[in-house]
């Protein structure tokens, strides 16, 4: 019996303000519990989960996996390159067969948005979204939040800079949700071709001026110049892209005030975010990294809702 | 009554740590020196290398009997103290039915003269109604008088405020209490309930049971007694918030208000219980890692007095029921002296302070008489431990009622070797020896 108000967690826009809250707290616990010398608890014995990456990860799954094996769940991965999807299967018996062998739980990263919502109207088993193609990806949503309600209190009235590549981001569209639960202002500013249309339908504000933005805000999510879906191109060259939206120290020292600097990973160095903004104490992207392992920790936990 | 000669041990003993040799006879402390000879042909024990210290008094553990004997009964968890270093217990009055008469206390104490291999001492229950009874309470062969203030296990609850003053203001003996504010706990119940029906987990036990509901209930405690100048000593502390009402400016013996934390609030925190759940499932519930760090800074600079384990078994069958069904309580008396050692050995609190807290401050805080102190002339309550010896918790090990323990998979890097209740060698190695039983705790009050 899941302890939150969804069987699955698909996206951010399903859960409640109080799911996140009660996901927030959870993983406050579990974050002490893996800073302990002894990490492993026995919370999720006898839980099978299987890790299903249609679409290529490496720290997502690292992530997932390192929180199932804490938890003490049996673990089975598996990955689209050596999957029968390519002879032909469709997605619902591929997973049907593995639920067969009796899994709890699915974690799956999909290239097509909707995929999981598809899959939990036929299957049984518990979904947990680690992304799907540019939709939702709501794990590193709460872990963003998290890391930002850490460094900032609560997030009510604070405002939350979104920069970059928003058109291909599903981290931007979780995170917006998320933020907005939260009562955080979000603002997302980048060029116009990598910013969808329509998209302060959703409440948030929209900004070309990455200097005024950057002056406006208390927290910046830096995302990634996603170049494997740049199949047109929507800007010049990474070169002037960097020129004009790049996060440097020149550009955070003129702002009057100091800003936490958030990447949800990989970083393309010298791109979106020069390494003296990286390395520098303001950035909390290797935090967002621990804590992404105890945010999904809370997670499956939540999901399995064990009742002793 | 054999005669024994401990050699070469480490003695610990109030504040320091020596070298040396230590003779029993008839069920005293015959001497302490650097070497003592042979001469009476006493029993050897080799101690080389091995820590000897005086033997642990918890003044707050529940066993059970008579009416709950299939949780636990007074011959088993006494036995357990025993292979665990605790040479005397003080058990508390929420039986069935509950000690609330001189008749019903004096048939426990007639039950532990029969059965317990340990020294004992029961607590008089104080209730809405019985304020006759507990005033005949003799104070120098019975320990004290237990207040609940804030039901947990048994149905004591003295929520009738006058019932409270008269015992506060009247009793002349100590007063122990279980302090949390019932009402608050009922509104947080509520709330959880809310948020998810029948089936609360347990992570939610440190939120419903919040530092609140205890802060309120011993701060008002502590206003009473200092009102009425009672003799009051809160047990089991857990907030960092409630530490602040006691004082570490006068000697133990001179305080009027003492206090108590028990070893599985300073083991555990908040985030264990989306680990153990109902098997830590316990009131006062444990609080977050910063109540737990707070606790062991009060516990060394002496704000809080004594170490105790409210050890209080339940069966595994009654542990695995929902939130509002599964009982409060976790079995721990077998192990409190393995887990302060184990606290020494991360080098968070030395030897001579687990001693003093666990041996020489209960003596004190409930004027015990001629225990607790390893002293010439003293009852030889004595522990040996091994510093080395790993001690691997598993049913296999676990002498309660009940066969289980939170603890079961850790592996101690010390152990238990030798238990003497009275002179008597209890138990040696894993081994233990029934032919003599403890005896009744008598106090020096006047």
């Amino acid at each position: 019996m899941s302890l939150l108000s969804q069987k699955h967690l698909l996206g951010i826009q399903d859960i409640t303000t109080q799911d996140i809250q009660l996901i927030f707290e959870t993983a406050k616990q579990f974050k002490e519990v893996i800073n302990r010398p002894i990490k492993k608890v026995p919370s999720l014995r006898d839980i099978t989960i299987a890790n299903l990456f249609f679409e290529n990860s490496t720290r997502t799954r690292i992530s997932f996996e390192l929180a199932e094996k804490r938890l003490s769940a049996d673990v089975i991965n598996f990955s689209a390159a050596s999957s029968s999807t390519k002879k032909g299967e469709t997605l619902i018996d591929t997973v049907n067969n593995i639920l067969a062998m009796k899994v709890d739980m699915i974690v799956m990263r999909h290239p097509n948005p909707g995929a999981h919502q598809l899959l939990a109207k036929h299957i049984d088993a518990q979904i947990v979204n680690a992304g799907d193609g540019t939709h939702e990806h709501p794990t590193q949503a709460l872990l963003d939040a998290f890391s930002m309600q850490e460094k900032l209190g609560d997030l009510r009235g604070k405002k939350v800079l979104i920069c970059g590549d928003i058109k291909h981001s599903r981290v931007a569209l979780s995170n917006i949700f998320c933020l907005q639960k939260l009562g955080a202002k979000v603002r997302v500013c980048g060029p116009p071709t990598l910013i969808p249309k329509f998209i302060e339908n959703l409440g948030v504000e929209v900004s070309y001026d990455i200097k005024e933005s950057l002056q406006w805000c208390d927290v910046a999510n830096v995302l990634r110049i996603q170049l494997e879906r740049q199949d047109i191109k929507y800007i010049p060259s990474l070169r002037e892209y960097s020129m004009a939206f790049g996060l440097n120290k020149q550009l955070l020292d003129s702002l009057k005030k100091e800003i936490v600097i958030m990447h949800p990973g990989p970083m393309n160095r010298g791109v979106e975010i020069d390494s003296d903004v990286a390395d520098s104490k303001h950035a909390i992207i290797l935090q967002q990294v621990e804590n992404g392992v105890a945010i999904r920790m809370a997670v499956l936990y939540l999901l399995a809702g064990k009742k002793e | 009554m054999s005669s024994y000669l401990i050699k070469n041990a480490h003695i610990v003993n109030e504040g320091r740590i020596f070298n040396g040799d230590l003779l029993i006879k008839n069920q005293r402390i015959e001497r302490i020196a650097g070497m003592i000879d042979n001469t009476m042909h006493a029993t050897e024990i080799d101690a080389s290398g091995k820590y000897l210290l005086p033997g642990v008094i918890d003044d707050q553990v529940h066993f059970r009997e008579p009416g709950l004997t299939h949780k636990a009964e007074i011959y088993t968890e006494a036995k357990a103290a025993v292979a665990g270093g605790t040479t005397s217990f003080m058990e508390m009055p929420n039986t069935k039915p509950t000690t609330t008469t001189q008749e019903r206390l004096e048939a426990k104490y007639g039950v532990g003269a029969q059965t317990s291999l340990a020294n004992y001492s029961f607590f008089m229950g104080g209730a809405n109604d019985n304020y006759d009874e507990v005033m005949k309470t003799d104070l120098s062969k019975v320990c004290g008088l237990k207040i609940f203030m804030g039901s947990s296990t048994g149905n004591m609850l003295v929520d009738d405020e006058k019932a409270l003053i008269d015992y506060f203001c009247n009793f002349e003996g100590l007063i122990a209490t279980h302090c949390e504010d019932e009402q608050t706990v009922r509104e947080n119940e509520r709330k959880a309930k809310e948020q998810f029906g029948d089936l609360v987990p347990f992570f939610m036990h440190p939120i419903i049971r919040d530092e609140e509901v205890c802060y309120l209930s011993s701060s008002k405690a502590v206003e009473l007694a200092k009102k009425c100048d009672a003799r009051l000593h809160i047990l089991h502390l857990t907030t960092a918030k409630e530490l602040d009402l006691f004082t570490n400016k006068i000697p133990l013996a001179e305080k009027r208000i003492t206090s108590e934390v028990c070893v599985h609030h300073l083991w555990y925190d908040s985030a264990d219980y989306y680990i153990f759940g109902s098997r830590i499932k316990c009131n006062p519930a444990i609080k977050e890692k910063s109540n737990r760090l707070a606790l062991m800074e009060a516990l060394l600079d002496d704000r809080l007095d004594i170490i105790a384990t409210d050890h209080a078994p339940h069966t595994l069958d009654e542990k695995r029921n929902s939130y509002f069904k599964a009982p409060a309580g976790v079995p721990l008396v077998q192990h409190s002296l393995n887990m302060m050692l184990d606290f020494h050995q991360q080098g968070l609190i030395s030897m001579e302070k687990v001693v003093e807290k666990m041996s020489h401050a209960p003596a004190i805080c409930f004027k015990v008489k001629e225990r607790g102190f390893i002293r010439e002339g003293y009852f030889a309550d004595l522990v040996l431990v091994d510093m080395e010896q790993k001690n691997y918790v598993s049913k296999g090990t676990i002498h309660y009622k009940c066969n289980w323990s939170p603890l079961e998979g850790h592996i101690f890097r010390n152990t238990v070797t030798h238990t003497f209740v009275s002179g008597h060698l209890a138990y040696a190695n894993g081994v233990f020896n029934e032919e003599k039983k403890g005896e009744r705790l008598l106090f020096d009050r006047n």
